[in-house]
């Protein structure tokens, strides 16, 4: 038995026919490319996966496919514009050096974007607490810590 | 091609009617346990009944009770201003639970019906007295949450039974409650010990003590002696050690896979005498006083 469901992806709607079973993570990946949402363990520990859903951060090797029907997604995709610039979180990404490996990135910058729409001004120890579900294996914390701090910091100038 | 069955009831009406129709239905909240289970197979399924669209069991209200719906996330339980009022320890520990990830997800319902002995909202709920409202097709009953947990993973719900919510008695203004939790991780790591605490303080007299433990028993427990110890005492630092050790006596843990028994025995002691401690000295920070 397969499910039709409808969702909405970076601003694109989205029809398909998905098993019961499928995870949103390979849905995205596999039948509609947006390979830049990574997935790591499958099973919510390392928070690679991380996609906001209806604004919220969400893992998606968790949720079930179906369950995501009439949602709204955003991946790391996403957060490009239309014109090619990219996100303040990616820009302070780059420039903090916050990525080595790259593989926690997306799932690491959507955290962030949700914090920083909630917080915009998160002190260092918010900061630790939102990204704690986001695992980092190269161990560049630090750098990420300041990458979010630095882009809280150009929202306020 | 799946042959599994995925159903999205809209109300309590349809998902009675599809439990009848399918005793061997899966129950399927925010599926952060049960994704899991299915990835590694552990479980089975042929037929998923998703929850989340059943609108009506995602609520917070107060009036004499607070009532919370079973589909309610923990993620609102943990940032809801009624929580972190009136019920500090529910919103820590819900804090506590998974990554920000997870607790989008997950469910307060889901959290108590999985009944892991280790579930951060189950040891707040037995602190406070909860009921459970438990609902089947033409029936409901009320089960006292300190009868609610028979055993990991077992609860006393039934066939065809859902847990649909949880009714609290509010506290009184002189109470004062916490919730701390030792994990090796700070995020996405199953507690090793759990304590809920909520006590009825006058200055530095206790008059009333509810202590809940999680991962020491196969359910999460209260500590009946240790409260009563606790009760009608002035809360000085030597009777605070000697209720921390009457709570070592109370628990019953296990050696695993993620702490030795006597290794939670000795977070017992720590982590109640830190729970007590810091609710005498400034009601409810969760400041290291040990």
């Amino acid at each position: 038995m397969k499910i039709p469901i409808s969702l909405t992806v970076n601003g694109d709607k989205f029809e398909l026919l998905v098993a019961p079973t499928r995870k949103l993570v390979d849905v995205l990946r596999e039948d509609l490319g947006f390979t830049g949402t990574k997935k790591g363990c499958g099973e919510g520990e390392c928070g690679a996966c991380t996609v906001l859903m209806d604004g919220e951060p969400v893992s998606s090797c968790l949720v079930l496919a179906p369950q995501a029907h009439g949602k709204t997604v955003v991946t790391v995709e996403g957060l490009e514009s239309e014109n090619g610039e990219l996100d303040p979180v990616q820009e302070s990404f780059m420039s903090k050096g916050a990525i080595q490996c790259g593989y926690c990135s997306p799932g690491m910058i959507m955290t962030s974007k949700a914090l920083l729409k909630l917080n915009p001004h998160p002190t260092e120890e918010e900061v630790k607490d939102a990204i704690s579900g986001n695992l980092c294996r190269c161990t560049g914390y630090q750098k990420i810590v300041d990458a979010v701090l630095d882009a809280s910091e150009k929202r306020g100038r | 091609m799946s042959k599994v069955i995925y159903s999205s009831p809209e109300n309590l009406k349809e998902l009675f009617q599809l439990l009848e129709q399918d005793q061997a239905a899966t129950l399927w909240a925010g599926g952060t346990d049960l994704t899991v289970k299915l990835e590694n197979k552990k479980i089975k399924v042929s037929h998923i009944i998703n929850l989340k669209n059943v609108k009506e069991l995602d609520f917070i209200t107060a009036s004499e009770t607070i009532r919370i719906g079973a589909l309610t996330s923990i993620r609102k339980l943990e940032t809801s201003n009624l929580m972190q009022t009136e019920y500090p320890l529910l919103a820590q520990a819900s804090h506590g639970l998974g990554s920000w990830q997870i607790r989008t997800l997950a469910t307060f319902g889901g959290n108590l019906a999985n009944a892991a002995p280790s579930a951060e909202t189950a040891t707040p709920i037995l602190v406070l007295n909860g009921t459970m409202i438990i609902k089947g097709k033409n029936t409901e009953r009320k089960v006292p949450a300190a009868e609610f947990f028979r055993g990991p993973g077992q609860t006393v719900l039934k066939q065809g039974e859902v847990l649909t919510e949880v009714e609290l008695p509010k506290l009184t203004s002189d109470f004062k409650s916490i919730y701390l939790k030792h994990s090796l991780r700070r995020s996405m790591d199953i507690a090793l010990v759990g304590v809920a605490c909520a006590l009825r303080l006058d200055g530095d007299k206790c008059l009333e003590a509810r202590i809940g433990l999680g991962a020491v028993a196969p359910t999460p427990i209260r500590v009946p002696k240790t409260e009563q110890f606790l009760t009608d005492k002035t809360l000085t630092t030597s009777m605070i050690a000697e209720a921390s050790r009457l709570a070592v006596e109370e628990c019953r843990p296990i050696d695993d896979i993620r702490a030795t028994a006597s290794y939670r025995r000795e977070l017992v002691q720590v982590l109640v005498k830190r729970a007590l401690t810091s609710l005498v000295k400034d009601g409810g920070s969760d400041e290291n006083t040990d």
